[in-house]
C-alpha cells in the first residue's frame, strides 16, 4: 500500500469532519510517518519541539488548506480541533491494537516496521488516559479539550487559547488542573 | 460523579493549595463536614498536585515516537544484515538509520545506512535513487565521503559508506559560531567538494550542516550525495503545478529545520540545478560565521517567506571579524534568483580560496 499524497491530509480531514469515517483509516499511514519522523530525531537526540509544537503533517496539512483558496474551511482554529480529535482517535486505535495484541503469541523475527510500534507501557497509558478524558468531558468539558488539543494535538498554549478564544493564562490553568486530575485517576486505577 | 460534585470538588482543592500543608486538614474537616468520600477525593487531587507537572510533559506523538526509537535501535544492534554486523547507532536523519557496523568479510567499519521502508516500497524512486547513487558512487574526491556498497538484504536497502570518526557541523555549531579561519575552511572545502560533484553532473540538493562531517584532522566530507532523490515527488514531465509544500517534501523528512537550507527555487518546488547547492552552502556559511541561520520563521510557511523575499540581517552584524569580502560572497551566494549568483561553485570557491590566502598573508 502506498501513503497518501501530502496535500491528501487537508482533503481526509475535511471528510473525516464531514462523517466520513472511512477518511480515517487512509489518515493513518501518514501520522504513521510522522511519527518515523519524529522517532528518527529523537534518535539524532535533537529536540524535537524547539521550533513549534504543532507537528509538521497538520502544519503542511494546514499550509495546503490556506494555498487552496476554494476550500471553505470555517478558521484555523478549527482546523486545528479536528486535527488534534484525529490524532487521538488515530493513536488511541493504534493503543488499543497493541494493548489488544499484549498475548498475541509466538515470538517472531522483528521487522523494521513492527519493531516501530507503541510500547506497551504506552498503549496502556494511552488507553487509560482516554477513558479518563472521556470521564473527565462530562465533568468539565473545556478542561478535556485543553487536554485533546495540548497533547493529542500537540498545539501549545497560544494555540490552544485561539482554539478555545480564552486566554492563555486560562489555558495554562486549565491545563494544570486538568493534568492533576487526570493523574490522580489513572493513578487510582 | 455529578458535574456539580466535579466543580465543589475543584473549589475544594484550589482553597486547599492556597493554605499551608498544615492548616489544610482542619480546613477539610471544616468543609467536608462528614462526607468522607468527598474529603477523599480532595485529598486524593491534592496528593496528585506537585506530579502533574512531568505528566504529559511531551505530547502524545513525542511520547509514543520515542518509544519507536528505543525500540527500533535496540531491535538492530548486534544484529548481522547480509555480510554487516551492526555495532551501534551514530545517528538518523530524514533518509534512515545510520549505524556503525563491521563487513565481516574485509574486517573494517563501516558506516551502514538502512533505508526506510516508505521510500523503497515505491519502484520508482527506488530506481532513481538507485541510478542517483550509483552516479555519486563514481565520485572520487577526498572531501566527498566514499561509497563502498549499495544494496539489498532481508528486504532491506542499505548503502555501505566509508566511516568517519568525527563530528557534524551541526554537532560543532551547537557549541557556537566557529571562527573566521575556520568557517572560511569549511565553506572551501564544501565548495571543493560540489566542484567535483557538479562537474560529473550530480547536485547534491540538501547541503546543511547535517550533512558536513568534520574529521578530528581538520578535514571535512560531504554526506549523502544523491539521497535527497529518493524523497522527492514523482516528476511526469510538468513540474509547473508542483507547489511550494512538494518542495517542502523534497527534504529528507526532519519534521522541521531542514528548510532553513532551501534555495528559492527547490522551496517552491521548481526544477533545480547545481545553483541550488550554491544557496545552500550560502546559508550554511552564514550560519557557520554568526551562529544564527539567516531565514526564520515560526512555522514552516513564515521560513518559506523569509527564502522568498527577505533579506537576512548583514553578516557583519554578528559576525564582526568578518572582512566585507566575505560578506560579498554570502551575499551573492543568497541572492534570490539563481541568474544573480555565482553561476559556478569554481567561481564560489575561487572567491573564498583567495580571501583565505589575502587573510593569511596578512596574519
Amino acid at each position: 500500500m502506498s501513503t497518501p499524497a501530502p496535500q491528501e491530509v487537508t482533503q481526509l480531514l475535511i471528510a473525516w469532519s464531514n462523517g466520513d469515517q472511512e477518511s480515517l483509516d487512509r489518515l493513518v499511514p501518514m501520522v504513521y510517518d510522522e511519527l518515523r519522523r519524529i522517532a528518527r530525531r529523537y534518535m539524532e537526540r535533537e529536540p524535537v519541539g524547539h521550533m513549534l509544537q504543532t507537528t509538521a503533517l497538520v502544519n503542511e496539512a494546514y499550509l495546503r488548506l490556506i494555498e487552496q483558496k476554494e476550500v471553505k474551511w470555517q478558521n484555523r482554529a478549527h482546523f486545528f480541533a479536528i486535527s488534534a480529535q484525529m490524532m487521538r482517535r488515530i493513536l488511541v486505535s493504534m493503543a488499543r491494537a497493541r494493548h489488544a495484541s499484549k498475548r498475541g503469541g509466538e515470538a517472531r523475527q522483528v521487522s523494521l516496521d513492527e519493531a516501530m510500534v507503541v510500547s506497551e507501557e504506552r498503549a496502556a497509558e494511552l488507553v487509560a488516559l482516554d477513558e479518563a478524558l472521556n470521564e473527565l468531558a462530562a465533568l468539565d468539558p473545556r478542561r478535556s479539550r485543553v487536554v485533546e488539543l495540548r497533547y493529542f494535538g500537540g498545539l501549545s498554549v497560544e494555540e490552544t487559547a485561539e482554539v478555545l478564544k480564552i486566554s492563555p493564562d486560562t489555558v495554562m490553568r486549565e491545563w494544570k488542573r486538568a493534568k492533576a486530575w487526570l493523574y490522580a485517576e489513572l493513578n487510582r486505577k | 460523579m455529578t458535574p456539580e460534585r466535579y466543580q465543589q470538588i475543584d473549589q475544594l482543592t484550589d482553597a486547599a493549595l492556597e493554605l499551608a500543608v498544615e492548616e489544610r486538614a482542619a480546613y477539610l474537616d471544616l468543609e467536608c463536614a462528614g462526607d468522607e468520600e468527598l474529603r477523599q477525593q480532595v485529598e486524593r487531587l491534592l496528593s496528585a498536585h506537585g506530579y502533574e507537572d512531568g505528566f504529559l510533559s511531551a505530547n502524545a506523538l513525542e511520547a509514543v515516537a520515542q518509544d519507536m526509537a528505543v525500540a527500533h535501535a535496540r531491535s538492530l544492534i548486534g544484529r548481522k544484515l547480509g555480510h554487516y554486523q551492526i555495532l551501534s547507532l551514530l545517528g538518523a536523519g530524514g533518509m534512515g538509520e545510520v549505524y556503525l557496523a563491521e563487513n565481516t568479510v574485509l574486517g573494517r567499519k563501516v558506516a551502514l545506512k538502512l533505508l526506510p521502508a516508505q521510500f523503497t516500497r515505491d519502484q520508482d524512486r527506488l530506481l532513481r535513487f538507485k541510478q542517483e547513487a550509483r552516479a555519486a558512487l563514481s565520485l572520487n574526491h577526498p572531501n566527498i565521503i566514499t561509497i563502498y556498497e549499495i544494496g539489498e538484504t532481508e528486504e532491506i536497502h542499505f548503502i555501505a559508506t566509508e566511516f568517519i570518526d568525527g563530528q557534524t557541523l551541526r554537532q560543532r555549531l551547537a557549541q557556537g559560531r566557529l571562527e573566521l579561519f575556520a568557517a572560511l575552511d569549511i565553506g572551501a572545502q564544501t565548495a571543493a567538494a560540489l566542484g567535483a560533484a557538479h562537474e560529473a553532473g550530480i547536485t547534491h540538493r540538501d547541503i546543511k550542516p547535517e550533512n558536513l562531517m568534520l574529521r578530528h584532522d581538520g578535514r571535512l566530507k560531504v554526506l549523502d550525495f544523491g539521497s535527497s532523490k529518493l524523497t522527492e515527488p514523482q516528476t511526469h514531465g510538468s513540474s509547473s503545478k508542483k507547489s511550494a509544500m512538494s518542495g517542502v517534501r523534497t527534504a529528507p523528512g526532519i519534521v522541521m529545520g531542514t528548510i532553513n537550507y532551501m534555495s528559492p527555487e527547490q522551496a517552491r518546488g521548481l526544477e533545480v540545478d547545481a545553483r541550488t547547492d550554491i544557496f545552500s552552502l550560502g546559508v550554511v556559511l552564514y550560519e557557520t560565521l554568526t551562529g544564527a541561520k539567516p531565514f526564520m520563521g515560526a512555522t514552516t510557511a513564515d521560513v518559506i517567506v523569509a527564502i522568498l523575499d527577505k533579506e537576512p540581517p548583514p553578516l557583519s552584524q554578528s559576525a564582526r571579524e568578518a572582512p566585507k569580502e566575505l560578506e560579498r560572497i554570502v551575499d551573492r551566494a543568497l541572492r534570490k534568483d539563481r541568474e544573480d549568483r555565482y553561476q559556478t561553485i569554481q567561481g564560489m570557491l575561487s572567491d573564498l580560496k583567495n580571501l583565505k590566502q589575502e587573510l593569511e598573508m596578512e596574519a
